[in-house]
């Protein structure tokens, strides 16, 4: 009984410090004019080989959800080897595909009801459509660190992450090349603003839908 | 495009009156061949349901009702200036249909039509039709800018209210599509159609030729046109008078001698004693529609359209519409 306790006080010895480093970075995310950009990821890729603490949980899975033949969600992000789930909460059938070099992948027509989903092994960013309805698109971020975010409406987004030297990333589907910088995080939290030029916006503009049903 | 189907529909493609047996022996070839491919896609639909799904087959259907108003100038599409006549239209079509994608970039529908087409003012020209409709597309490539290829066929029987007025519609059409950038679609077509009717009169065999485009104008709105041409018969109309004085040599020796060839009867579709007559014409069409998306299931269109048909001894008869539609998907 005592050495039991004596290797648990151990480990619990081991893990406090882990723990207890904790830092957070907290990000606000603008245009150039000022205005908050949503949807920006955010990402706090470890330099320190290993990382300290090594990466044990697996990803947390993913869900892009087709519904009022939309994406529901604009950008979603999730941590490489990462299971996403395409579920058609829709009234209508979905042709989701994507031709990025991250991932190509295309999901046959499926129905209202139905929901597939793929393990996205490789880092990147990942546009998504669906081939029936031209203006449906999205993005799924894929990143090699369990540490990232995304911006909400306000333009900030808060990462936490053990204290170490990381290489920061931001990315968005309107900027032309992730931005990227090193950081390092010690015991305290703290805050960074980001300035960034986006493209214009060339989404497929969706109209009124037609009365035949299939390719438009 | 459906802009073009909703304006020159009831222009010239007009009520049928002779009822063909169902029997192949008595159907020409055009509607064989349109027969066969509804029963073609028929049996790849069976074969999808045969393999194990964990979804039944009729998930997906979509059901699809428009019901639209009209305002038709010279809706009897006669020659004679004073004697046109105008009505006001209803129609409410609804259609259920189901897509399958069967290989990787081919997609297969198939529906059932029913379409009822009312003037109160002209009440012998009041028709419903219904019958299945089938298409086969082809997308090349994934994306939005992918051109599409789309063959669809369909057959209708159409009852009217004038006692002959009954036939069989075969339709083919054939149309290549694709998205120039985020706003702009355009498209080419070609349409085949022919009706068998009970009186020949009313015996249809046409052609169409023609271009349409689509403009996303914002997130909701949309405006679409088609340019088309026609070339086949058309039936047209006129009033006893008029029809007398074109017998007699009033409007010229060349259109009293090919209007005694031609099929005609007292038909009274437009008042007491009009003839409706059948003549080989050609007929330039465009339209125009307004879109505006009211939600994901529901849109409204206001249209317009113009027809100009010239028959073989260079009588014309044009004719102009406009009204709105309300599209509901359910």
């Amino acid at each position: 009984m005592r050495s039991l306790s004596f290797f648990a006080g151990c480990i619990l010895g081991l893990a406090a410090p882990l723990t207890s480093v904790a830092a957070s970075l907290s990000v606000t995310v603008k245009g150039t004019k000022g205005e908050p950009v949503p949807d920006a990821v955010v990402s706090l890729v470890p330099l320190d080989a290993p990382p300290t603490p090594p990466f044990v949980s697996p990803p947390v899975p993913g869900e892009i959800v087709q519904e009022k033949q939309e994406f529901a969600s604009y950008v979603t992000v999730v941590q490489a080897g990462a299971r996403v789930v395409f579920p058609n909460r829709d009234s209508v059938q979905h042709h989701v595909y994507s031709l990025s070099k991250a991932k190509k992948f295309e999901l046959p027509l499926y129905n209202p009801g139905q929901a597939k989903s793929i393990v996205f092994d490789v880092s990147g960013s990942v546009t998504l459509g669906c081939n029936i309805h031209d203006w449906m698109v999205a993005y799924l971020v894929v990143v090699p660190t369990p540490y990232y975010a995304k911006t909400v409406a306000g333009g900030t987004a808060t990462v936490s992450a053990p204290a170490g030297r990381y290489r920061l990333e931001l990315q968005h589907p309107r900027l032309t090349a992730p931005i990227v910088s090193e950081i390092a995080l010690g015991s305290e939290d703290i805050a960074r603003e980001f300035s960034i030029a986006l493209k214009p916006d060339r989404r497929i503009r969706r109209g009124p839908d037609g009365k035949a049903a299939g390719y438009r | 495009m459906t802009a073009f189907v909703c304006v020159s529909r009831p222009h010239v493609q007009p009520a049928r009156t002779r009822v063909v047996s169902l029997g192949f022996g008595f159907m020409n070839s055009l509607n064989k061949h349109v027969l066969s491919l509804l029963c073609l896609t028929g049996g790849l639909f069976a074969q999808d349901n045969a393999q194990p799904s964990a979804a039944s087959w009729w998930e997906g259907i979509a059901v699809v009702a428009t019901p639209a108003a009209g305002r038709v100038e010279n809706i009897s599409r006669t020659s004679d200036g004073p004697t046109r006549k105008d009505a006001t239209t209803y129609e409410l079509a609804v259609n259920a249909g189901l897509n399958r994608q069967v290989a990787r970039e081919w997609l297969i529908g198939v529906g059932i039509e029913a379409n009822t087409f009312l003037e109160p003012k002209f009440d012998r020209n009041n028709r419903s039709s219904f019958g299945p409709r089938a298409s086969l597309q082809r997308k090349f490539g994934l994306g939005p800018l992918a051109p599409i290829l789309q063959v669809d066929v369909g057959y209708f029987h159409q009852a009217t209210r004038y006692g002959s007025a009954r036939g069989e519609t075969a339709e083919a059409g054939l149309r290549v599509g694709k998205r120039l950038n985020s706003f702009l679609k355009v498209g080419a077509f070609g349409r085949w159609l022919e009706h068998a009717a009970r009186g020949a009169v009313f015996d249809l065999t046409q052609r169409t030729a023609g271009l349409d485009a689509t403009w996303d104008l914002a997130d909701r709105w949309s405006l679409s046109g088609s340019v088309s041409w026609l070339d086949g018969h058309v039936v047209t109309h006129a009033a006893p008078a008029v029809w007398a004085k074109a017998l007699a040599g009033d409007l010229g020796p060349a259109v009293a001698a090919y209007y005694k060839t031609v099929p005609r009867e007292v038909t009274e579709l437009y008042g007491p004693g009009w003839f409706s007559y059948n003549t080989e014409a050609r007929a330039d069409l465009w339209s125009l529609a307004l879109a505006y998306r009211v939600s994901e299931s529901v849109a409204v269109e206001a249209h317009a359209g113009s027809t100009l048909v010239v028959n073989e001894v260079d009588v014309r008869y044009p004719v102009k519409s406009w009204g709105i539609s309300l599209s509901s998907r359910f």
